[in-house]
């Protein structure tokens, strides 16, 4: 229908990505608005109960083998073929390794416009608009969702993802498509991150670090403070490009995303791409010496102070409290 | 003796004391001798018994003499050269066995030397990161006990020539350094082979004492074996080796050096000499000889001219026989010919291989190829593997080997520069190095902030520093900044200090801001001439636009490029460091100078306005001024300051020289700092946690005077505040620009 | 083989961004242009590439101002033809309207394997890399870091979060999206830029109008205003661990 707002699905061996919540959540926050029909659109073999806890009106399920795996060359066949059949008013993708590869190709295919970057919709004069985020987060680029037909790309941190979630099923179609043929991409095999000793995105307490560590020598401060606080250590990107710590410790974009109890910021200026990762922490208290520093937009407590000096007082005074 | 003696020269003579007399000493008696309380001496009493064998009885203290073997009374003289010779060792070494190591450290502690002492942690450091050295330790403990005791060793011993794992049953008489090269030999009459035989120490795998005790036969002629040995491979006859020397230059270090004791030298019609000797096997005299490079060829015997040849021809270089055979300029020599057209580059000709460079270089022990190392891999013709290595960045172009080279050698501005720019343009640099050039490009300053941000710095000083293009008049002083000064946070507080300097000397100043770049001094030394020159055109033009009597600026290194590397490409102005300026002006400076400063001030030359540019007695004219100030010098100062590790790209290098060496150049410096102000200085590493309590730990120690480390550059004060942070004891040290103090004695 | 690298470059967010009067667009004034971090990348990914398996790399970039340096130093680097688009890229050129130029060129050149950076931070209407392969009717993956050619197809590294990757396979021709190329590109000395421009000659072609459908243009550009800011603690640090252990308590922690 015309005013439906279509969410392609992600997931990845077997496991739904966060990122499809945020979406089906902008949609369901955007058709109260408009009235219209939230569709949650799932492609995969045998992936069907994959659906059962999406906040969508209806799943449009596409089964087929070549479709098990993220292939873009099979998605963009059968998903050309849905949204002509369908013509939504708005079709959602994530902005990742998933979305950002078919958004473009439909964009030129069904000669509809693409809007990338998006970070929420809000209803103006009736006409929806999106809100995008570029340079890096520092301009906000705010526009009208072109009609008839616009495809979206998102990032997270507009909404909760918790939105996106419904206790009740959807309701779930099979459909029929033409099967995908003339295949040009394949999957070989998945790659797996290399084995550490923990999990940063299972843990409740984390000690984040950022340039503001300065040596290598400074790890021992801050992994101090992460023993007295029984929590463990991570990083912003600069702190594991350098190698000081593994990739698997990084927070961020292109690292892991977290949502520990406390998350202490310290030394991290708050880039988009670190904050990212953290933001829905449940405590950040941040420590830089740098007042602008955009971390403290996204920390509850901020001190402006060299970590490097807080650091050993901290870890004392925490000690101290443990054992009195 | 008494205060301001350190702990380890009091450990020193404590030891001295309680071997002198097999009565001994109590408690009492020994803290009024060395003038300190009880418990100060209960203390080093307990430490020295980890060295040395302290016995007690009914309360008195003594060290047998008999224990004690090694009971040797020096000199300080006498220190020194086994302390050096030690570091030849060391440098040689590619295991370091802990005897060497805690030797050192004996040595380095008795000259009471905090550089010294933290060289031999450094290699400690170091040494933790190499081959297993417990297995050695072991090996060589018990040598050693079979070499006293005269019990006879059962080693199994790594073949040269054929690999196979032999072992024997040795009675050790001797052991005895190489000549040339990195091995230790051990000499002894092998029951096995019924004869004398040489083992070197690094081959041997396993030693075992056995039950077997031997008398050392009083005939044994060991040092006419060793006339003939050269290093030891197998050999039974006696070979002549006949060497040919044709440049007289070289001829003349020949002929002056002793390298064999067998050796005669002739001397050839046309200035040259031919060296002869009998040795037991010709080929341990290969790398010796690959080390003269074309200079020396081999006469005699055929396999070794047959050798040289060979390895002349892999890498490409000159034949040995006496027809120039034509061929292609191998990158060695296009390289050397290249650092003698350098100003007074051909002086790399008369290189004696004296290796003052690399002893003074104060991270030379760091690197695979030192200064000396380089010149010799470069007359090896075999350069490339200096390049293959990244040694050449832990070179901080301080100029200490310049200084020091008795030849004479551009070492600094010529090999070292233009090794580095080799490095650059085969794109070898560590990143943070490659951040800082390419920010350098890009923005015209290495911190990769934005240009139009250059003088926020000076925004609200009252009165208003004036910038150039707004001002659109002459000036008297054209203050060139720089980059530090204009966007680091610490160093910008010199900026305004200076600012509240000029202004109440009413000088008439304007700064360049926005138009101002990089002087690119520190990045011309890391090897990257084209954007040293395309910053000084750009600077060029900017000057060219105003008037101004002269330039000044804060900025050794500016001062450095401003003076003699701009004008080469015909941007000439009078140029003065600040210090000069200011000195200039003692007249109306002393007077304002009313508040009293009471400290202890030790000065920093800064190896690019001292050791470069000979400055070193305005910075001291102007701290002397101020009122209240004791000046102290630091045990490296003027000539041979030590530099703070700043320089030749050492600024963007740090993390890359912390990995390689545990330490770092401006933490050595903070010692000295300290202990030149009369305090103790503990320079061994301290446990993470006492570091940091900065505030609490000076109000306990509830100092008389201040202690200040003062500079006039400004990489000095963010690098030595970091560095005071990680010494112990450093605490209480404030690091101060010569115009930050200034303009504290200025009332406001 | 061919490489064809097509590159943009972006505002260097080192400058503060400034909107302009209409509050629809950047401020021009200042802004410095760089090349896009990713397409630097692309060019390291190629030159590495054509180093393994021979061939050729050319890279294609839009007249922009400050665009002849970028072209230079990438031959500095390895680069064997750089060709410049000639037109009017001063306003707004979104990715829509690059792809279609670039495509036009890409078709007469026939191309077999083309990198590009896998997106770029001015980009509102999504990377060009696969708009372009719409166009061109050739297979896109993005988020690429790594690329391994054999007979007729290439194998390449697909990044998704946590660090974990994919192997995919895809027949040529096609575009890759690169994320970062398995070497960082190393340091290019400006003596060797200088050279470059000394010996290289850059090709120009003159391309088609830009049509931008496809993008959209924003009705408002601005600076995302802050949120609650944090609480911030004073004193020294006596004072602010303190009090951190106090928030700690409140949570429950201890």
């Amino acid at each position: 229908m015309e005013n439906d707002i279509f969410v392609l699905v992600e997931h990845l061996r077997g496991e739904v990505s966060e990122i499809t919540y945020v979406m089906l959540a902008a949609a369901r926050d955007l058709a109260a608005e408009t009235d219209a029909r939230v569709v949650a659109v799932l492609l995969g073999q045998g992936a069907e109960k994959l659906a059962n806890d999406f906040a969508a009106d209806v799943v449009l399920y596409a089964d087929h083998e070549a479709l098990k795996g993220f292939i873009s060359d099979a998605y963009l066949q059968v998903l050309e073929n849905i949204l002509q059949d369908h013509s939504p008013r708005i079709a959602i993708f994530g902005d990742t390794s998933i979305g950002a590869d078919i958004a473009g190709c439909l964009s030129v295919k069904l000669g509809s416009p693409l809007v990338s970057g998006c970070r929420s919709f809000t209803m103006e004069d009736g006409k929806p608009k999106f809100i995008s985020q570029i340079y890096g987060g520092k301009i906000m680029a705010k526009g009208e969702v072109p009609s008839p037909t616009c495809l979206v790309t998102m990032i997270p941190g507009g909404y909760k993802p918790e939105s996106g979630k419904s206790t009740s099923s959807p309701e779930i179609n099979s459909i029929t498509f033409p099967e995908p043929t003339g295949l040009r991409v394949s999957l070989n095999q998945y790659v797996e991150p290399e084995i550490t000793d923990v999990d940063i995105s299972k843990e409740p307490v984390l000690v984040a670090i950022g340039r503001g560590i300065g040596r290598e020598d400074n790890i021992e401060l801050a992994e101090e403070l992460a023993d007295a606080l029984g929590g463990v250590l991570c990083a912003s990107r600069p702190v594991v490009d350098q190698g000081w710590l593994s990739t698997s410790r990084m927070v961020g974009k292109s690292g892991k995303s977290v949502k520990p109890s406390i998350y202490l910021a310290m030394g991290i200026s708050g880039a988009p791409e670190h904050v990212e990762g953290m933001s829905d922490s449940e405590l950040i208290i941040a420590v830089n010496t740098d007042p602008a520093a955009p971390i403290f937009d996204v920390a509850q407590y901020g001190a402006e102070i060299d970590l490097l000096d807080l650091l050993p007082v901290l870890t004392e005074k925490i000690e101290a409290a443990k054992g009195g | 003796m008494g205060r301001g003696m350190s702990k380890a020269s009091r450990l020193q003579r404590l030891e001295e004391i309680l071997l002198s007399s097999s009565r001994g000493h109590t408690i009492k008696e020994l803290a009024d001798v060395l003038e300190v309380h009880r418990t100060t001496v209960w203390r080093d009493i307990n430490e020295l018994s980890l060295q040395a064998p302290v016995q007690e009885s009914e309360n008195r203290y003594f060290i047998d003499r008999k224990e004690y073997l090694s009971s040797i009374r020096l000199s300080r003289g006498e220190s020194l050269m086994l302390y050096l010779a030690l570091r030849k060792m060391i440098r040689q070494q590619s295991h370091l066995p802990p005897m060497m190591v805690m030797a050192m450290e004996k040595l380095s502690m008795a000259l009471r030397h905090p550089s010294s002492v933290q060289l031999a942690e450094s290699i400690q450091g170091m040494k933790n990161g190499q081959l297993s050295t417990v297995e050695l330790a072991r090996i060589w403990e018990v040598l050693v006990q079979g070499w006293i005791e005269r019990i006879t060793v059962r080693i199994t011993y790594q073949e040269i020539q054929t690999s196979v794992v032999e072992e024997y049953e040795v009675q050790p008489y001797q052991f005895e350094p190489t000549v040339q090269g990195e091995g230790v030999f051990l000499i002894g009459h092998c029951l096995s082979h019924e004869a004398l035989r040489t083992f070197r120490v690094d081959r041997i795998l396993s030693a075992a004492l056995t039950t077997k005790r031997f008398v050392r036969p009083k005939d044994i002629v060991i040092d006419s074996m060793l006339r003939h040995l050269w290093g030891i491979w197998y050999g039974e006859e006696l070979t002549r080796v006949r060497l040919r020397f044709k440049d007289p230059e070289v001829a003349e270090q020949v002929r002056k050096t002793l390298w064999l004791p067998s050796q005669k030298v002739r001397d050839l019609e046309g200035g040259g000499v031919e060296w002869s000797a009998r040795v037991r096997d010709v080929f341990e005299l290969v790398p010796w000889i690959h080390g003269w490079g074309s200079d020396c060829e081999v006469i005699e015997p055929n396999e070794l001219q047959e050798r040289m040849i060979e390895l002349k021809k892999n890498h490409g270089g000159v034949t040995m026989t006496v027809i120039d055979v034509p061929r292609e300029v191998t990158f060695s020599e296009a390289f050397y010919q290249s650092l003698q057209e350098v100003l007074d580059g051909e002086r790399i000709k008369v290189c004696l291989q004296c290796s003052s460079c690399s002893g003074i270089c104060p991270l030379g022990y760091a690197m695979e190829y030192h200064p000396r190392k380089m010149i010799s891999a470069l007359r090896a013709e075999i350069f490339d593997a200096v390049l293959d290595t990244d040694s050449v960045w832990m070179c901080v172009s301080c100029y200490a080997c310049t200084e020091v080279c008795p030849a004479k050698i551009p070492l600094t501005d010529g090999l070292m520069t233009r090794t580095k720019e080799e490095m650059l343009m085969a794109g070898n640099v560590p990143k943070e190095l490659q951040d800082a050039l390419e920010n350098s490009q890009r923005y015209g300053n290495p911190l990769g902030e934005s240009p139009r941000k250059r003088a926020d710095w000076a925004k609200g000083l009252k009165p208003e520093v004036t910038i150039m293009a707004k001002a659109d008049r002459p000036v008297d002083v054209l203050w060139f900044v720089g980059d530090y000064p204009s966007y680091h946070p610490r160093v910008q507080k010199i900026s305004k200090a200076f600012c509240k300097v000029l202004a109440a000397l009413g000088v008439d100043f304007g700064i360049l801001g926005p138009e101002e770049a990089s002087d690119g001094d520190s990045q011309r030394m890391a090897g990257e001439n084209g954007l040293f020159e395309m910053l000084a055109i750009k600077n060029g033009k900017a000057f060219s636009k105003y008037h101004f009597n002269e330039i000044i600026t804060t900025d050794p290194h500016a001062y450095n490029a401003l003076k003699h590397k701009y004008p080469e490409f015909g941007i000439s102005y009078p140029v003065r460091h600040y210090t000069e300026f200011l000195v200039d002006r003692m007249e109306d400076l002393k007077p304002l100078l009313k508040k009293q400063i009471d400290a202890t001030v030790t000065f920093h030359d800064p190896c690019y306005l001292g050791r470069v540019n000979g400055i070193y007695e305005e910075p001291r004219m102007l701290l002397q001024a101020i009122p209240g100030v004791e000046l102290v010098e630091m045990s490296h100062n003027r000539e041979n300051s030590l530099c703070c590790g700043g320089g030749g790209g050492g600024m963007w290098l740090d993390g890359f020289q912390w990995e390689k060496t545990q330490t770092r150049l401006s933490e050595w410096r903070v010692c000295e700092a300290v202990e030149a102000s009369g305090a103790e200085v503990d320079v061994r590493r301290p446990p993470i946690k006492e570091k940091r309590r900065r505030g609490l730990q000076a109000e306990e120690e509830k100092l008389p005077t201040k202690r200040i480390l003062a500079g006039a550059c400004p990489y000095e004060a963010p690098r030595f505040e970091d560095a005071v942070k990680m010494v112990e004891k450093a605490n209480h040290l404030e690091v101060k620009d010569i115009a930050e103090l200034l303009a504290e004695a200025m009332e406001d | 083989m061919d490489i064809f690298v097509p590159v943009k470059l972006v505002p260097d967010l080192v400058e503060e961004l400034e909107i302009d009067n209409s509050g629809t667009s950047l401020d021009r004034t200042f802004l410095r242009l760089m090349l896009n971090e990713f397409d630097e990348h692309a060019i390291q990914e190629a030159i590495l590439l054509k180093n393994r398996i021979g061939g050729q790399v050319i890279v294609i970039a839009p007249d922009y101002d400050g665009v002849d340096d970028v072209l230079y130093t990438a031959v500095a680097r390895g680069v064997d033809r750089v060709i410049k688009l000639n037109g009017d890229f001063e306003g707004d050129v979104n990715s829509h309207a690059l792809a279609r130029i670039i495509a036009a060129k890409l078709k007469k050149f026939d191309p077999d394997l083309v990198l590009t950076g896998v997106q770029a931070h001015d980009s509102l209407d999504g990377p060009v890399g696969a708009l372009l392969s719409a166009e061109l009717g050739i297979p896109y993956v993005g988020y690429v870091s790594k690329v391994r050619m054999s007979e007729g197809k290439c194998t390449v590294s697909k990044e998704y979060p946590g660090g974990l990757m994919a192997e995919m396979e895809v027949v040529l021709p096609a575009i890759l999206g690169i994320q970062a190329a398995e070497e960082p590109p190393g340091y290019i000395a400006i003596s060797k830029i200088r050279q470059a421009m000394k010996g290289a000659t850059i090709e120009e072609l003159d391309s088609d109008e830009l049509n931008c459908s496809g993008g959209v243009t924003p009705s408002r550009m601005y600076q995302p205003e802050v949120g609650e800011k944090a609480t911030m603690i004073d004193g020294e640090e006596d004072a602010i661990a303190e009090r951190i252990v106090e928030v700690l308590k409140e949570r429950g922690i201890f």
